[in-house]
């Protein structure tokens, strides 16, 4: 996964893992979260994700959740590091949608 | 063979073991792992059970020595070494899953397809340079010619997915310039 460090916009894969981890889930679920939130437009592969998910663990941004130690399946969950560049993403995105509705929605009004 | 009606059920290293099902009730995707340590392969085949996948290995080459070590410079980190037990005779993932009329594909990012392909070059790449040396000095000592005929297949054999695999990769990359 990209480190983004230079232009710090997120892959739209890591945005979502880290979305869909504001509450503990798994990696069927994170799949799941992802496809009804964007009404399977984008559809992760399982070899895709299980990279991304260990890229987030390396970095920190998420941590194993381990409060359900019987469940079969490891949970994740989102850590306050993780929070804070999604927040920071969330903020690029607003300025950027910003910028593009002035000049795409704005660019009528002359005519 | 899913197609008419049969389903994967076990490998062994020279067999495929398959029951019958309904035609195309399942389907599956192969993967090369040669370059995961014995760890990383168990992890990896754990996350995709847990996505309600069934996982097989398979292996690439037929070689039945124990305790067999090998080399492969062309992986990263702890796969470089693999052995038997372990990641030997384990170089090929066979993933399954009952179709659902969804895209079945384990790569979707254009990054993680970069890296993937590369691992499938990076292997191919070495095997062919590998070959083409053993060509090279073939021309400074006295070989008969059929050897050298064998050793030019094998390396047309391995360069030539290295090259599709390059060509592959540029086109992915590419696309990375204005598409995520």
């Amino acid at each position: 996964m990209r480190d983004h460090v230079r232009g710090g916009a997120l892959t739209e894969t890591t945005f979502f893992v880290l979305l869909a981890l504001y509450r503990p889930n798994h990696g069927y679920g994170i799949m799941q979260f992802i496809e009804q939130e964007t009404h399977g437009r984008l559809s992760l592969g399982a070899g895709t994700l299980y990279g991304a998910i260990n890229a987030l663990l390396k970095k920190g941004w998420i941590a194993p959740y381990d409060e359900e130690q019987d469940s079969r399946k490891k949970l994740y969950l989102i850590t306050g590091e993780g929070r804070k560049v999604a927040e920071k993403e969330l903020k690029r995105l607003n300025s950027l949608c910003e910028t593009a509705r002035r000049i795409i929605e704005g660019s009528g009004e002359g005519e | 063979m899913a197609a008419q009606g049969f389903r994967l059920v076990r490998t062994t290293r020279m067999m495929y073991e398959f029951e019958r099902c309904a035609p195309s009730e399942y389907e599956y995707r192969v993967e090369f792992i040669a370059g995961k340590s014995p760890g990383q392969a168990q992890e990896y085949r754990r996350f995709l059970e847990e996505m309600g996948y069934r996982t097989f290995t398979k292996n690439i080459n037929l070689n039945y020595s124990i305790g067999k070590v090998t080399w492969r410079p062309w992986a990263k980190g702890a796969g470089q070494i693999a052995t038997y037990p372990g990641s030997y005779n384990r170089e090929l993932l066979i993933v399954k899953r009952r179709k659902v009329g969804k895209p079945f594909e384990l790569h979707t990012d254009p990054e993680d397809i970069v890296r993937y392909y590369q691992s499938l070059r990076n292997a191919y790449l070495f095997n062919g340079v590998f070959w083409a040396l053993g060509l090279l000095l073939n021309f400074f000592v006295n070989i008969p010619m059929a050897a050298n005929i064998l050793l030019g297949i094998f390396v047309v054999f391995y360069l030539v997915p290295a090259i599709f695999y390059t060509l592959a990769i540029h086109r992915v990359n590419q696309d990375r310039k204005i598409y995520e």
